[in-house]
């Protein structure tokens, strides 16, 4: 049957039935001649033996008188019967009586054994003839299957003749239906040649009935509707792909699984001024700095490995023929459904960038160094300032108590060490400044009593207020007022808000001070005056080192003095005690208030067992004197 | 079987000679040919005729054939009928000299040499259930229920008057071989 596998299927459907039908008839008319064959066989032999016995029976008596005459008259008689050829009647000696015979056939010399055979086409029955059980002598008849293989030859032709004509009319009936038959597979057959051809999914096979065809071909036009869509969903999303890849600033570039490279966008293209064939593979990276290329190479391969998102910085020469940093970002895609299918990435140009990164870092760390050597300097100067000072300040207040010199050199060398002492003090806030700054500040931790700190500060500044008439009020209504801190220290602090007030505040102006155990377990100190105030601007910067108010900017304004370095200290001692310092004012002339929160012992905020050397980085921006210019 | 229709045999050359021989015979020779034949023809009268009950022997008694006047036949006609049976009877072939005698046969062969008795002879057996068998043609006289016509061949006369007058039922197949004779010739 493989030769009829590449013959059409309306041909093989027509070979199948005419085939079979074929056959059929073939079959048919083959047992037909074969049971008219055995029909006329037995009816010939029935008729030739019933014929015998008739003549044996009627030839008795001419048998047993040897009439002859009687017994060819009685064998005359089968010319009647077609079939019988020749005839012979034979005595008990075996000696024939008489014989018939039609045509050239004729009867043997002996009677031979009675029975009925065929011999040599012919049909030989031998009859005993007997009256009653007297045998008298023998009959043989031959009867010819002439006649029989005559009406046998007539019957087949008229089987061929039917054969023929079934035939025939069965190869048209295979014909007609096997164009109606093959009609569907036919019309799927072009439909889909015409689809393979054109890639044209608009076509559609045209359905014939509801059978086994036609729900096939049902099928098949919903699978070319259901790839018309995909197609068409395809293009389109392609589509908006390569018009969203090619206007994007960025660099995009596809690789397949070996990180090779398989596409470049537009705007690779325009960058690179290459084409899409020079840049595929591995032509892309001769456009590398010569080198970036062998480690960019190897980690393209590397990351193919691992297939995970990745990340470099390579420089690539741009069409102009200037290499630029590009930074570029390569994303495992997954395949259709079959796992990794290589990287899509993007690049983008962060020469301009990593410019003004190098830039900034630059000047930070120019800023660091500068502000580093500042600190030196200062620590430097502070100590060799304030080292001369100590000898002279004792001198001078020696010598401003020495009984033995006049009054008016005494009040001289009072004058000198108040200044002198005054200068001392200076030195000190800076050198205290810088060893802040640079994290070098020891606080000396133990249980203390706040109200007892803060008379001893009211008792050193306590002149001062008496000088310019400022009536001050102190109210220690505190029920708890013990803490660990650095009594001296607190007192620096307590010390600097007095000061501050009592240089502010005009003639015959006034400041409370006020102790309160806040919640959450913090006494609260809070110092207030009827001093010139503070702007919004001030408020801001009123913490940072070297800065005063906008009063110290006017030409009239150092009549306030000092550098403004007290409260900056301040704000960094109370907050090394886990405490905090808050400055408010309602505007220009409006007075002050300063409120200094700090842990109580016992409490929920202590914090005092906090280490005593608090490590300031340099670079940290809680101090505005370390900060990078 | 061992002939073959399609071969070259007839029958043709075979009775030539036969014909030639039968012309080239002596007389005596013929004669015996003719008394062989007639010997069986008497045994086969016994198949094709039926006797009356009472006539007919009695189971395991001979039915005998009788000669009456010169036996022409020899041995022959013993020879032919020796150890044959007819049903429960055995044939016995039996010689006589009278007619009185004759007459306790069943078929009885009248010698030609009895011709001039023929007639008291066949009066005496009238109305006798004998097959009587006269061996000389019925146009000598005689009333015999079988005449041996002798010709070219034996021929067979049956006179149908006789046999109904002797009780005896002849078979067709008989008649139709015989030429039938006599009064009310036809059967």
């Amino acid at each position: 049957m493989t030769l009829l596998a590449d013959l059409p299927v309306q041909r093989k459907l027509r070979f199948a039935m005419l085939l079979t039908s074929s056959l059929a008839l073939l079959v048919a008319c083959s047992v037909f001649l074969t049971f008219e064959y055995l029909g006329y066989r037995r009816n010939l032999m029935q008729t030739v033996a019933t014929l015998a016995q008739i003549v044996a029976d009627n030839s008795t008596a001419s048998l047993a008188f040897s009439d002859s005459t009687a017994a060819r008259q009685i064998l005359q008689a089968l010319a009647a019967e077609p079939q019988v050829v020749a005839a012979g009647l034979y005595g008990n000696d075996g000696r024939p009586l008489a014989s018939y015979s039609a045509g050239p056939a004729t009867i043997p010399p002996e009677p031979g054994a009675i029975g009925m055979r065929f011999v040599d086409g012919q049909l030989v029955v031998v009859q005993a003839v007997a009256e009653g059980s007297r045998r008298l002598g023998t009959l043989t008849l031959i009867a010819s299957q002439d006649f029989m293989l005559a009406r046998m030859r007539r019957s087949f032709w008229v089987a061929l003749a039917i054969l023929g004509l079934a035939t025939t009319v069965s190869a048209i009936l295979a014909t007609v239906l096997g164009r109606t038959l093959a009609r569907p597979i036919l019309e799927l057959d072009r439909t889909a040649g015409a689809v393979t051809a054109g890639q044209d999914y608009s076509l559609r096979a045209r359905q014939y009935g509801d059978d086994e065809l036609g729900r096939l071909t049902a099928a098949f036009n919903g699978m070319l509707a259901t790839m018309q869509r995909s197609v068409s969903d395809l293009r389109e999303s392609e589509q908006r792909f390569r018009l969203l890849a090619d206007h994007a600033p960025v660099l995009i570039w596809l690789t397949d699984q070996h990180g090779r490279h398989l596409w470049h966008n537009q705007r690779w293209l325009d960058f690179t001024g290459r084409t899409q064939v020079t840049e595929e593979g591995e032509g892309w990276a001769s456009g590398l700095h010569p080198e970036d290329r062998d480690w960019t190479l190897r980690l393209f391969h590397a990351a193919s490995e691992t297939r995970k998102e990745f990340q470099l910085e390579y420089r690539l020469r741009r069409h102009d023929g200037e290499y630029r940093w590009m930074m570029s970002r390569g994303l495992p895609r997954q395949g259709d459904g079959q796992g990794f299918a290589g990287f899509i990435g993007s690049s983008i140009d962060v020469t301009d960038f990593k410019l003004a990164e190098r830039a900034v870092a630059e000047a930070r760390d120019r800023a660091i160094a500068a502000s580093r050597a500042k600190d030196n300097f200062l620590a430097a100067l502070s100590h060799e300032l304030r080292t001369p000072l100590t000898p002279v300040l004792l001198l001078a207040s020696e010598e401003a108590h020495n009984p033995r010199l006049p009054p008016e050199v005494r009040h001289d060398f009072e004058m000198i060490s108040k200044n002198v002492a005054l200068e001392a003090r200076l030195i000190d806030d800076l050198l205290d400044l810088t060893r802040i700054t640079r994290g070098k500040l020891v606080l000396d931790h133990r249980p203390a009593d706040a109200h007892a700190i803060l008379q001893d500060a009211l008792n050193t500044v306590e002149l001062d207020f008496r000088e310019r008439r400022i009536d001050l009020k102190v109210t220690m209504a505190a029920p708890r007022h013990r803490l660990h801190g650095d009594p001296v220290r607190l007192q620096q602090v307590f010390w600097n808000v007095l000061k501050n007030a009592a240089k502010f505040t005009p003639l015959g102006g006034w400041v409370r001070v006020e102790t309160h155990v806040a919640d959450r377990n913090r006494l609260l100190v809070r110092i207030s005056d009827s001093g010139i105030g503070l702007t919004a601007g001030e408020l801001k910067r009123i913490f940072e080192a070297f800065s005063q108010g906008e009063h110290a900017d006017t030409p009239a304004g150092h009549q306030f003095g000092g550098l403004g370095l007290g409260l900056a200290i301040s704000e960094r001692l109370v907050q090394l005690h886990g405490g905090a310092i808050r400055a408010s004012s309602g505007g220009r002339g409006k007075g002050a208030t300063f409120e200094i929160e700090l842990p109580l012992d016992g409490g929920a905020g202590e914090s005092n067992s906090q280490p005593s050397a608090y490590p300031f980085a340099e670079n940290e921006p809680a101090s505005a004197a370390s900060k990078p210019a | 079987m061992t002939f073959r229709p399609s071969t070259a045999w007839s029958l043709r050359p075979a009775a030539a000679a036969l014909l030639a021989l039968v012309l080239a015979g002596s007389l005596a020779a013929q004669r015996s040919r003719e008394y062989d034949l007639k010997a069986v023809f008497l045994f086969n009268f016994t198949t094709f005729v039926e006797w009356p009950e009472d006539a007919r022997p009695k189971p395991g008694q001979p039915l005998i054939i009788g000669i009456l006047g010169r036996d022409p036949f020899g041995r022959v006609l013993d020879d032919v009928v020796a150890g044959e049976k007819l049903q429960d009877n055995p044939l016995q072939v039996r010689r006589y000299r009278t007619v009185e005698a004759a007459q306790e046969a069943q078929v009885l062969y009248i010698s030609s040499s009895e011709a001039e008795r023929m007639p008291q002879i066949l009066h005496f057996l009238r109305d006798k259930p004998v097959l009587t068998v006269a061996d000389m043609p019925h146009a000598a006289g005689t009333e015999a229920v079988i005449s041996f016509a002798t010709g070219n061949h034996i021929q067979l006369q049956v006179n149908p008057a006789a046999a109904q007058r002797a009780g005896l039922n002849i078979s067709s197949k008989l008649l139709r071989v015989a030429t039938l004779v006599g009064q009310n010739a036809v059967p």
